[in-house]
């Protein structure tokens, strides 16, 4: 990896040129990226109130591409490959928590229990291991909880990544959201 | 299969197109309203898809939104920590902790109780979250404590204790509010449109009264401003409050960590930019709330857009107008269905005063939260408000002020407005069965009406030759208005509308003062029903749109009118009843000015009348003196005596030389010129800011009556006079040194000056006046050399000073210029001695 910007930009123009493998490659850079600039995050060096993951993306976006050469179609590839980065690191944290916690060791904080409004919260390896059931029967729908809760995307970005129309994200949203929970509730009842 | 349990997933490709049908389903039933819903599950005839259906529907309502709020934006470090921490049933101080009410940024709030039995009040505990401790974020929460403890207003959560705990962690109690989010009463109360403005008045009166105390809110949101059980809005959660110092400066390093403290939908674009914040920050968050009361959404499309799109939105977007953001989708914000209705109420006023508090510009904005608050409160009140959009009586307005070509525009403005305002009234007959169009309509007309009498009448009386404009446009104004009255007279802001339309139309048909047609007889017409009608007003209690105003006036004009004719003792009665009213609301808000002004020029018209030989008066000169000198009393104490108003100004010249004026025509003379020469100090003060034209007419003047006394001989009322003249003309020069008018002036009066020296025998200083003519003269010359008639002067000036001081190199040059000029024509005899005195000197 001589020059991670060269690389990210050409793999994006591969993309965008409808080359399939190049969204593969991608994903590595992008991951690393997003882990370094989450774990900064996380590790609370930054004092930002919140976090905004558009605002995290967008700045991983910065430092990976030349801007120059990436038209703004490329931005929208760039977040549905972070999306599927940000749930790998969201998601290894997680684990990471949970094995410390069966050990004995510290309470369970930060990632494995994301806080939510007040007091209710999602577990998020239930959530995951949800997806992966919904994916298998409707990818697209798991895709789209992808690039909606981990990309942080909006209804018409989303609907740009998919290729469908603002209508039909908000009816699948409705449904994954509908079917989700009801896994997780069954999940949770077990 | 899937229908044995309908948890687990529901097969692979087999069942792709059962799938497709249960997402059908799904979707007509989710978008139905939850009461149509058991039907229409009843009409699905397979049970296991209809399972499906049921069991997705309750899941989505468990749902909750969670998802909505992508992951990383949970991931916030103090938030995770409140978890494993929860001190609900732990005591600090006296307190017991009953539950977690809320978390912010650095705090979490319980709900708690005094732990002491005699003293069982509920209250709310704000502390530091654990492990948050840093130095900054421990001075930030004292600041808050600080700025809460300086707020005691109705409106704004109280502040009752604080201290510290056990482990060092600094807490405060606070008022407990039982309430909703402001948005959220709104919506279930169904409460109407005005009763929403009132309800945002509220919220205005608590932020203007943080903002006295220098400090700003910098987080209003509806989560912030809830409203009572007892229906009363307040104000919580000063956490990113600041203190204004003095200077309005923000304190630098509690804003670097405040700044990045926001709620995109709320922040003004001087907070998402992160420049210095204002009062006029909590201005442009009002115009957020007040935009979501009135229309059920916020300005940007928030729940949908990445915040940094809505944060490109904030700084950049121009927002929609709030008549155009309601839609059937915001009926239930609302809380009411005929959305048309309230979109056609909101266009015009409403949406120019939301739109003025959501200026990109922070001086564009209402300059403070009260004036926002006085113009929902006009609005209200049915008076024209001062946000101005792209109205029709505004672009009529600009288009006068473009064309300021006289009577001609004013005539094509009218025309167009009254061509459109025949078609609006037919409209409305017709719609008159579509009760709530012919309401809008209704008003429409009123709002052109308004615009004919007020703005359009307003911008045209500066126009010369627009008296007949002027009525044409009060009485078509009026004509509109009048017809509205007649289909409803129980509407006091429209009668209040008609007392000031009859006023202004007696104005320009005869007031005896001013510009007017001199039709007084109609005028006296006009006055007397604006009267009747302000009357009626005050007699049933409607004072809030300015009756007792309208009813001063009118008794005013109508004693002047009736006076006019000779009806003394009746215009004397009605001078003196609006005396009273002017009186009386000087004395009720002793602060303002205006009402003390109002009652100075009352006194002086009564006055006038009483005694005044220069007008049609009754005789009683004690009595006018008296009125006068009332009037000089209130002028001269506060506010007035401060106070260098134009107004203010013009009546105490105009008060001083009405007694200087009656002192004379007792042969109090000495009397009379202490207050003729204080009228003139004055009038010159007030000329001095008026303009050049006016001040050089006062030392003109002075220019002239010192000449005169010296040729009378009286020498110290010619220096008296002349030094007064050379200050000014010296003035004007500084003011304006290019101004060729303003050089000769100065260099005739540094020439009058030498006359008077010469003639009370100060030769050299007669010689040194000279000089600073010539020096005048000479800069002028070399700057304008075709201005002949400088160099002739400047030629006379040498040779006086020649002869004064005996100077023969001025003579030579006095003499030549006269020579080069002698064939120019600007000559005279007096040129031809001035040469043989010249010639025998040399």
């Amino acid at each position: 990896m001589v020059d991670a910007n060269t690389d990210v930009t050409g793999l994006l123009e591969r993309m965008q040129g409808g080359d399939e493998r190049a969204s593969g490659q991608l994903v590595p850079f992008v991951y690393d990226e997003l882990r370094r600039l989450a774990g900064h995050y996380m590790r609370g060096e930054r004092d930002d109130h919140t976090l905004q993951p558009t605002a995290l993306v967008h700045e991983a976006y910065l430092k990976l591409t030349d801007q120059r050469s990436v038209q703004w179609a490329g931005r929208t590839h760039f977040v549905a490959v972070a999306a599927t980065a940000m749930r790998r690191i969201l998601l290894d944290h997680a684990r990471r928590h949970r094995a410390e916690k069966r050990g004995g060791g510290r309470k369970a904080t930060l990632v494995d229990k994301l806080a939510i409004a007040k007091e209710r919260e999602i577990d998020l390896i239930a959530l995951d291991q949800a997806l992966v059931r919904l994916a298998v029967i409707d990818e697209r729908k798991a895709r789209l909880v992808e690039l909606r809760f981990f990309g942080g995307l909006n209804i018409e970005e989303t609907a740009a990544a998919l290729d469908v129309s603002p209508t039909t994200v908000k009816r699948d949203w409705r449904f994954a959201r509908a079917w989700l929970q009801r896994e997780l509730d069954g999940a949770a009842g077990e | 299969m899937s229908e044995s349990t309908p948890t687990s997933a529901t097969g692979g490709d087999a069942d792709g197109e059962r799938w497709r049908q249960l997402q059908a389903l799904f979707d007509a039933a989710a978008d139905l309203d939850p009461e149509a819903r058991p039907e229409f599950l009843a009409s699905i005839e397979d049970a296991a898809l209809r399972e499906q259906v049921l069991s997705l529907l309750e899941a989505l309502d468990r749902e909750g939104g969670e998802l909505e709020v992508p992951a990383v934006e949970r991931v916030d470090p103090s938030t995770a920590t409140t978890l494993s921490e929860n001190l609900a049933g732990s005591r600090i101080g006296s307190y017991r902790l009953l539950r977690l009410v809320g978390s912010g940024g650095m705090g979490v709030v319980y709900e708690a109780q005094r732990a002491d039995e005699q003293y069982r009040q509920r209250v709310a505990i704000k502390l530091l979250r654990q492990g948050v401790d840093s130095r900054l974020t421990n001075e930030r929460f004292r600041r808050e404590r600080q700025i809460l403890a300086a707020l005691d207003h109705p409106g704004i959560a109280r502040l009752l204790d604080g201290g510290a705990t056990e482990d060092g962690r600094p807490y405060y109690v606070m008022e407990f509010i039982d309430g909703v989010p402001i948005t959220e009463y709104c919506a279930r109360a169904r409460l109407g449109l005005r009763d929403r403005l009132r309800l945002f008045r509220e919220v205005c009166a608590a932020v203007h009264f943080a903002h006295k105390n220098m400090v700003v809110h910098r987080d209003l949101k509806p989560g912030n401003v809830l409203v009572a059980g007892d229906g009363r809005v307040k104000l919580l959660d000063f956490g990113i409050a600041k203190l204004l110092s003095a200077g309005g400066r923000s304190e630098q390093t509690l804003t670097l960590y405040g700044g990045r403290m926001l709620t995109p939908a709320y922040a003004s674009p001087e907070q998402v930019q992160g420049e210095p914040v204002t009062t006029a920050s909590d201005v442009y968050s009002l115009g957020v709330l007040l935009y979501e009361l009135l229309t059920g959404r916020k300005p940007f499309a928030s729940d949908t857009a990445s915040t940094e799109d809505l944060m490109a939105d904030v700084l950049a977007t121009e927002p929609t107008r709030p008549s155009d953001a309601v839609s059937e989708e915001t009926i239930p914000q609302l809380g009411r269905a005929d959305w048309r209705a309230i979109r056609r109420r909101l266009e015009g006023e409403l949406d120019n005063i939301v739109l003025m508090a959501l200026r990109k510009e922070p001086n564009q904005r209402y300059p403070s939260v009260s004036q926002l608050s006085d113009d929902v409160r006009r609005y209200l009140d049915r008076l024209p408000v001062l946000a101005q959009g792209d109205a029709a009586g505004y672009r009529a307005r600009k288009f006068v002020a473009r064309h300021r070509v006289g009577a001609l525009a004013v005539g094509l403005v009218l025309v167009l407005l009254v061509g459109g305002f025949s078609a609006t009234l037919v409209q409305a007959r017709r719609a008159e069965r579509a009760r709530d169009l012919a309401e809008a309509r209704f008003d429409d007309t009123r709002t052109l009406a308004n615009a004919l009498l007020f703005e359009l009448h307003d911008v045209v009386a500066d126009l010369p030759g627009s008296t007949l404009a002027r009525e044409m446009l009060v009485s078509k104004g009026l004509e509109y208005l009048d017809a509205l009255a007649a289909e409803t007279d129980d509407d006091p802001a429209l009668q209040a509308e008609l007392a000031e339309a009859y006023f202004r139309l007696g104005m320009v048909l005869g007031t005896p003062s001013g510009a007017s047609l001199g039709q007084v007889s109609q005028a006296e017409v006009s006055f007397g029903r604006s009267l009747d009608i302000a009357q009626r007003l005050v007699d049933q209690g409607h004072t809030e749109g300015g009756a007792h105003r309208s009813l001063a006036l009118a008794h005013e004009k109508l004693g002047d009118v009736l006076a006019f004719r000779g009806a003394l003792d009746e215009g004397i009665d009605h001078a003196r009843r609006a005396l009273g009213l002017w009186s009386l609301f000087a004395q009720s808000s002793p602060e303002d000015e205006r009402a003390r002004l109002s009652a100075v020029i009352s006194h002086v018209k009564l006055g006038d009348l009483l005694g005044n030989p220069t007008f049609v008066n009754a005789g009683d000169e004690a009595g006018a003196i008296g009125e006068y000198q009332y009037a000089l009393n209130l002028l001269s104490s506060a506010p007035l005596a401060e106070s260098d108003d134009a107004g203010v100004l013009r009546y105490r010249g105009l008060v001083h030389e009405r007694l200087g004026g009656m002192m004379r025509g007792q042969e109090r003379f000495e009397e009379a010129l202490v207050s003729l020469e204080r009228s003139l100090a004055t009038r010159i003060e007030l000329a001095a800011d008026e303009g050049t034209e006016l001040l050089r007419d006062v030392a003109v003047t002075y220019h002239q009556i010192c000449g005169t006394h010296l040729s009378l001989g009286d020498l110290p009322s010619a220096s008296q006079n002349c030094s007064a003249m050379l200050g000014l003309y010296q003035r004007l020069f500084d003011r304006d040194p290019a101004n060729a008018q303003a050089g000769r002036d100065l260099a005739l009066g540094h020439e009058m000056v030498a006359r008077l020296h010469r003639a009370a025998g100060r030769v050299q200083v007669a010689g040194a006046s000279l000089r600073e003519a010539i020096a005048v003269r000479d800069a002028l010359r070399t700057r304008a050399p075709d201005d002949l008639v400088n160099r002739r002067d400047r030629a006379r000036a040498l040779i006086r000073l020649c002869e004064l001081v005996d100077d023969s190199a001025a003579c030579r040059l006095g003499l030549d210029e006269l020579e080069a000029l002698m064939e120019s024509g600007v000559t005279t005899e007096q040129d031809e001695e001035l040469k043989s005195v010249a010639s025998a000197r040399l």
